[in-house]
């Protein structure tokens, strides 16, 4: 089977013109990710984990490599060079991404920000209604907060209301970037239940998790990266 | 657009864009009422029937959140708030399919300028608006644009996806502004 996403190479670095620096974070990482399966990264902090996550989303822009995304007729966009509104459209239909921290339109309630990808894919607002209302009980996040918008909520909770917004959309290609870290031991094993039934209907996922434990249960593939090289190593490495 | 005619230039304007102004004075006439302001619109994109200007007028008015009873009255007696609300009801009479709105919060208090995003927010997802907005907020940005364009001395320096250039601006000039927010 031909994987959803193939990662080849990539390297991300920031230049800060300000402070004249070059920060170095992923390099030159190797990674496949199909449909059913879930690749888990592991590394040290620093290793750049959470970089490869952005790059394939687009919010952090490549400094250099190739990551094919392939959709559901077959056709193939490099994700690296993807025109902005060709981003946007995946981003809409096929990718999801689950991020540390919950961004959300500010005055909603967490009920409309956990439906508003189903809306968005134009799904009509109460059926997208009943769906949150499924995956906010799954998530054990008490219904006395459906209808309050999540500002006020604790760690925990704005984690499952992020977790559900990711879920509810049924990407086909999910990034998740710590899911359960704030979480507590039943709604962890209620979020891993979550993630081997969507692993089932096919979704591809690419995750980092905090916990050793969790890579060993859901990771099919594991991906392992090293902290980058200093500064001076990459430019020698540019010039040679 | 610029190899247009005159007529063919004017008919684009009233037909088929909007614009909201920073200066209520620039999009509305205060000499006449809120509906009236209204009804300007739509005449100039050839609707002229009586009844069917004042409904939609009425409709509109309510859609924006102004008085429907206040419709009568000069907006000229209308909060900042409330000539922002007008100004878009104005610009959406036609059902645009493009609309630009010029630094529309700037100078609004904090919660009036949080319920006027709103508008926008819903309209942009009701309508399938497409939308130009021009701010100096980030804030404004990150809610409403999907794409941004940072421009300096007149030129477009940098653009990509909203969240890309907040949290991986590429130019020195975005990297300084994205690092200036409160």
């Amino acid at each position: 089977m031909q994987p959803i996403l193939e990662i080849d190479g990539l390297s991300k670095h920031f230049q800060l013109h300000e402070q004249n620096k070059l920060i170095p974070s992923c390099a030159n990482v190797q990674l496949q990710v199909s449909a059913g399966q879930l690749t888990a990264l592991i590394g040290p902090t620093g290793a750049g984990k959470s970089s490869v996550l952005k790059c394939v989303y687009r919010t952090y822009l490549p400094s250099s490599g190739r990551m094919l995304y392939r959709d559901g007729e077959g056709h193939r966009t490099d994700l690296a060079q993807a025109s902005e509104h060709r981003m946007l459209e995946l981003r809409q239909r096929d990718i999801g991404f689950v991020t540390q921290f919950l961004h959300c339109l500010p005055r909603r309630s967490a009920l409309d920000v956990v439906c508003e990808p189903l809306v968005a894919q134009g799904m009509a607002h109460e059926a997208s209604r009943e769906r949150a209302r499924e995956l906010l009980g799954l998530l054990n996040v008490p219904e006395r907060l459906w209808g309050v918008p999540p500002a006020t909520f604790s760690g925990g909770e704005k984690q499952r209301i992020n977790l559900a917004r990711g879920l509810i959309a049924r990407p086909r290609l999910l990034l998740l970037d710590e899911p359960t870290a704030s979480l507590d031991p039943s709604t962890t094993e209620r979020v891993i239940e979550l993630i081997n039934n969507i692993k089932t209907e096919g979704v591809a996922m690419l995750a980092i998790f905090h916990h050793p434990e969790l890579v060993q249960r859901l990771a099919d593939q594991v991906v392992e990266l090293t902290p980058p090289l200093a500064v001076s190593e990459i430019l020698e490495a540019c010039t040679s | 657009m610029f190899a247009l005619n005159a007529a063919r230039q004017r008919w684009l304007r009233n037909h088929r864009f909007g614009m909201v102004y920073q200066n209520p004075h620039l999009g509305l006439n205060f000499n006449v009422s809120a509906g009236g302001n209204i009804a300007e619109r739509l005449l100039m994109s050839d609707i002229s029937h009586y009844g069917e200007i004042r409904a939609r007028a009425r409709q509109l008015l309510a859609r924006t959140e102004v008085l429907v009873d206040r419709m009568d009255e000069s907006p000229k007696k209308f909060s900042g708030g409330m000539q922002q609300r007008v100004q878009i009801a104005k610009a959406l009479a036609t059902k645009p399919p493009l609309l630009y709105l010029d630094e529309v919060t700037t100078g609004l208090d904090l919660s009036v300028q949080a319920r006027i995003l709103d508008l926008i927010l819903e309209i942009q997802q009701e309508l399938h608006t497409a939308m130009i907005v021009v701010t100096h907020d980030l804030g404004v940005i990150r809610l409403l644009a999907g794409r941004t364009l940072v421009m300096k001395y007149g030129r477009v320096i940098e653009s990509g996806l909203t969240d890309q250039i907040l949290e991986d601006p590429q130019h020195a000039y975005t990297q300084r502004l994205v690092a200036s927010a409160l």
